[in-house]
């Protein structure tokens, strides 16, 4: 029988360091792989799917699966990669479990960009006739679509550095994060420009990890070792591509992922009925764009969302609690950082950075540029 | 196939993808890579689970899924396991002929991947004869050695 | 239940090595329409996207399947990829098989493309997927595991390069039935035979090609397919088994499996024929397509999909059996040894396999085909795949 929805039976992410020379990229997957079944009370025999994410240039390696596979857990199992994002192992894990194919499922990712040139590989993303020779990465067209936003909005300026300031505050409490040092809002505003209007303090010092999740069928969770969180909906959608697309900053890929997570999950009113929110912020504009496509801010209503303290700590609806990725830029990762920061709230586990009594949340991943691909996770704890 | 567009010969834009890394060999290999540079020895990793001798050593037992624990020395002497002998030239792989052969070490539980030298590679089947699974090798260590897989190689014993 | 999902449109351009006129966007165009007009829809019917896309390196542009799915007018709607190497098309159409089967959507495009001739020499990108550390310096690539496998054979069951010769034989035979084909010239025993050897035992008509070219696959809810559907390909059951990347492994006195054998397909093979409902492949089982990119794989894959005990395959192909008037047709399409565009090489047997169980092949149809079976494989022989379609629900 399909199982309606999925339930979070474990989960785990390494410590979260600039660079990891003490092991190789297999035994970073093999540590988070074994952390997430003990956080479970599983045993590799008990997964039916091992489900990751990883990218071939990002790894130093071509086709990374083939070293990744076993070492998460795979030996003469069943076991897919995609490509996209961290969080996109999530969603093809429920995939497979909703397909009534499987009962468990492993969702593993991991970043260890350390060891190559990210800018590089970010700009050999773009398509080699139209986009490449102008030299764009992620960044520089992140700046391009929080410009295309900013235009005729002058409160988004002054919004940037707050949101930073936030996730940097929250993050200085999280014990899994990786940059834990606050930092005002004057400092940020204070920092170079690394593309306009974007700022250095606005982009985060990357680290190495992975994370993990181990996912089951609703019959399976019911039997959990520990009290499951369940992902009541999910959806994932895809935004234009390049900077030519006609208006970057609707983040069309985002709403149309939500709508399909709210629609499953039954979510009329997310401001109101979502307790807080993990959100991909690899700049602020990130996460200011991204209250307006949740619907959590009103449309244009972004950045006052971050100005009047909503998304704050004790705020209407707390965004990052953990500190997000501007606390923790696990780079590939992120997005299935998110959901383990979310899993965590709702399991009540999540230590210092803990919320009072959260019900119902929401995880958001998204991949960097051309073409930004999200995914939504909305979870509850009952 | 060009609607519209007009006949002619093709327009290529050259291109170019030149990826610098620095791989973390992490601190199971850094031990083996120093055996090796500083002693001429192969050590292998055992499975405290199944009790394998994984070489080259693996820091986990991808079966039983646990961390290996103890160093075991093997070889030098081995035994072929599945070889090839490459003829043609392929793009940033070395100059044909050459051998590459999986040889499992004396003492270990499963076979290592080098090149064979030695043989004379001008008439395949003779050549083939020589490097029959089952034959023995042993393991030719490179002086000065620099901490890298290719400190080393096989012959025939 | 499972959502029952069916292929109901498949897409191929021709498979050739270079395509010089179009773009990878273009060509991604163009299998996905002719896919639409095969399963008469419109893109707008599409409900989500899965591309297949093996190491971008052999395209030159990194998460080249964000730019694919520009051409595609995916936005905003889902966009999903898969890379597992050489699986990939076929793991590409499993992923696309779950994206319906839990109902998540109605109808899914699943899409994969190549332009391996833009690239320098496809081993050199390969040799980048062994491991870094300890294996990549001794010059591996997808040649030279498969020798490594083909020697084992030889040892362990007397498999000879005669025999070998055999499959390669056939395989280009049939593809002189196929238009998509690559290479379409039928050769001699004796041609394969004198080939000079690429990396021995294996001659270089012993290996596949490398060609540029796209695929595309359109899967349907049961909803879908009964209201505008005559025909149909309907997923019966799938499997997919994993092992080590290190060949080694498979070759001590600790292996586990054997790197002659293929026991994952098995393994595999054994899940896919378990929903599908098959206990006597050879019987029950019309058609395969087998993704076999040089001869000595084809024969590790018909023993592990259960035609014939192990050890007995090359002799079996040496007499007939796997000829497209013997008992068991293998690879009607002339198989990867005819045409590989290694991004579509997997998708390419499924596509094949639906064509076949819809009666869609041409002149390379096996009469009457109710069940295929379709499988993949990629990594260092690693990564398995088995789907088995079928004409009914």
């Amino acid at each position: 029988m399909v199982s309606q929805r999925v339930g979070i039976l474990g989960g785990a992410q390494t410590a979260l360091v600039g660079r990891r020379d003490d092991v190789r990229l297999e035994e970073l997957v093999f540590e988070a792989a074994r952390a997430a079944l003990a956080d479970a009370g599983m045993v590799r025999d008990e997964l039916d799917t091992i489900v990751m994410a990883g990218a071939d240039q990002m790894d130093g390696r071509s086709i990374s699966s083939m070293m990744a596979a076993c070492p998460a857990g795979a030996y003469l199992k069943d076991e897919i990669r995609t490509t996209v994002e961290g969080s996109y192992a999530a969603v093809l894990a429920c995939l497979r479990i909703l397909s009534g194919e499987f009962e468990t499922a492993l969702a593993i990712t991991w970043s260890k960009t350390s060891e190559g040139p990210y800018d590089l590989i970010s700009t050999l993303s773009y398509d080699p006739f139209y986009h490449r020779p102008l030299a764009f990465n992620d960044v520089v067209e992140a700046a391009a679509v929080a410009s295309s936003y900013a235009g005729p909005r002058g409160d988004l300026a002054e919004a940037a550095p707050v949101v930073v300031a936030k996730n940097r505050g929250n993050g200085a409490a999280n014990p899994r994060a990786f940059l834990r040092e606050a930092i005002t809002p004057e400092a940020v505003s204070s920092s170079r420009y690394v593309a306009y209007p974007i700022r250095r303090a606005e982009v985060p010092q990357a680290c190495d990890g992975a994370v993990a999740l181990v996912l089951g069928s609703q019959r399976r969770a019911l039997r959990s070792a520990r009290p499951p969180v369940w992902i009541q909906g999910f959806g994932w959608g895809t935004g234009d591509y390049g900077v030519g697309a006609k208006v970057p900053a609707e983040f069309g890929g985002l709403r149309a992922a939500a709508a399909m997570a709210y629609a499953r999950a039954g979510i009329r009113d997310p401001g109101r009925e979502l307790d807080f929110a993990e959100v991909f912020d690899g700049t602020p504009y990130h996460e200011i764009l991204a209250y307006e496509a949740l619907g959590l801010a009103a449309a244009g209503g972004g950045p006052a969302f971050a100005l009047d303290g909503s998304s704050a700590r004790g705020g209407a609806c707390p965004v990052n609690p953990s500190g997000g990725v501007q606390s923790a830029n696990l780079r590939f990762a992120s997005g299935l950082s998110r959901i383990l920061e979310a899993y965590l709230q709702l399991s009540h586990r999540a230590g210092p950075v803990q919320l009072a009594a959260p019900a119902q949340g929401l995880a958001h991943g998204a991949t960097t540029y051309p073409a930004q691909s999200h995914a939504v996770f909305v979870m509850r704890n009952s | 196939m060009s609607d519209g567009a007009p006949a002619g010969q093709p327009l290529i834009h050259p291109g170019q993808w030149n990826i610098h890394y620095d791989y973390a060999v992490g601190d199971t290999a850094r031990q083996f890579f120093t055996d090796l540079r500083d002693h001429a020895r192969i050590m292998g990793r055992r499975c405290p689970g199944c009790q394998a001798v994984l070489v080259p050593p693996r820091a986990y037992c991808e079966r039983c899924f646990v961390k290996t624990t103890d160093w075991v020395e093997v070889g030098p002497l081995g035994t072929i396991e599945a070889f090839t002998i490459v003829y043609e030239p392929f793009d940033g792989l070395p100059r044909p002929p050459y051998v590459v052969a999986y040889v499992t070490l004396d003492g270990a539980s499963t076979a290592m991947a080098n090149f064979v030298t030695g043989v004379d590679l001008s008439v395949p089947a003779a050549a083939a004869q020589r490097l029959a699974l089952g034959n023995r090798v042993e393991a030719v260590f490179a002086d000065p050695r620099e901490g890298l897989i290719t400190d080393f190689h096989f012959r025939l014993a | 239940m499972p959502t029952r999902t069916a292929i109901v449109g498949v897409g191929q351009t021709d498979y050739r090595f270079k395509r010089t006129d179009v773009t990878i966007q273009e060509l991604t165009q163009e299998a996905a329409a002719k896919a639409l007009a095969h399963a008469r829809m419109e893109m707008g019917e599409i409900d989500a996207f899965v591309l297949g896309v093996a190491p971008d390196a052999l395209i030159g542009i990194d998460n080249v399947d964000r730019w694919m799915g520009q051409a595609l007018g995916v936005a905003p709607r889902p966009q999903l990829r898969v890379n597992t190497g050489g699986t990939t098309g076929a793991a590409a159409a499993q992923a696309g098989y779950v994206h319906v089967a839990s109902g998540m959507v109605r109808t899914v495009m699943v899409v994969a493309a190549d332009k391996v001739s833009e690239s320098p020499d496809a081993q050199w990108v390969l040799n980048t997927a062994m491991d870094p550390v300890y294996e990549r310096s001794i010059a591996l690539n997808a040649i030279n595991m498969c020798s490594f496998q083909a020697v084992r054979q030889m040892q362990q069951y007397g498999l000879t390069e005669h025999q070998l010769a055999s499959v390669a034989v056939r395989s280009r035979q049939n593809a002189g039935a196929n238009p998509h084909a690559h290479l379409r010239r039928p050769v001699t025993l004796d041609e394969v035979l004198s080939s000079r050897y690429v990396c021995w035992p294996l001659k270089l008509l012993d290996c596949c090609p490398r060609s540029s070219g796209a695929c595309a696959v359109i899967m349907a809810a049961e909803s879908v397919v009964a209201a505008g559907h005559t025909r149909a390909a309907w997923i019966r059951g799938m499997g997919a088994t994993s092992n080590t990347i290190y060949m080694g492994d498979k070759m001590g006195p600790g292996r586990r499996t054997d790197h002659a054998d293929w026991d994952e397909l098995a393994l595999a093979a054994a899940t896919a024929y378990r929903r599908a409902g098959i206990s006597d492949p050879l019987a029950q089982i019309d058609v395969a397509e087998i993704y076999a990119p040089f001869t000595c794989t084809e024969i590790a894959a018909v023993e592990a999909l259960g035609f014939c005990d192990k050890g007995r395959g090359g002799l079996l192909s040496e007499q007939g059996m796997f000829a497209m008037d013997g008992p068991m047709p293998v690879n009607p399409s002339g198989g990867v040894l005819s045409a590989n565009p290694i991004s579509a090489t997997a998708l390419a047997r499924v596509a094949e396999a639906a064509l076949q169980v819809m009666g869609d092949a041409g002149a390379r149809q096996v009469p009457g085909a109710r069940r295929a079976v379709a499988t993949g494989i990629g990594g260092t022989l690693q990564f398995h795949t088995c789907m088995v379609l079928a004409s009914d629900m």
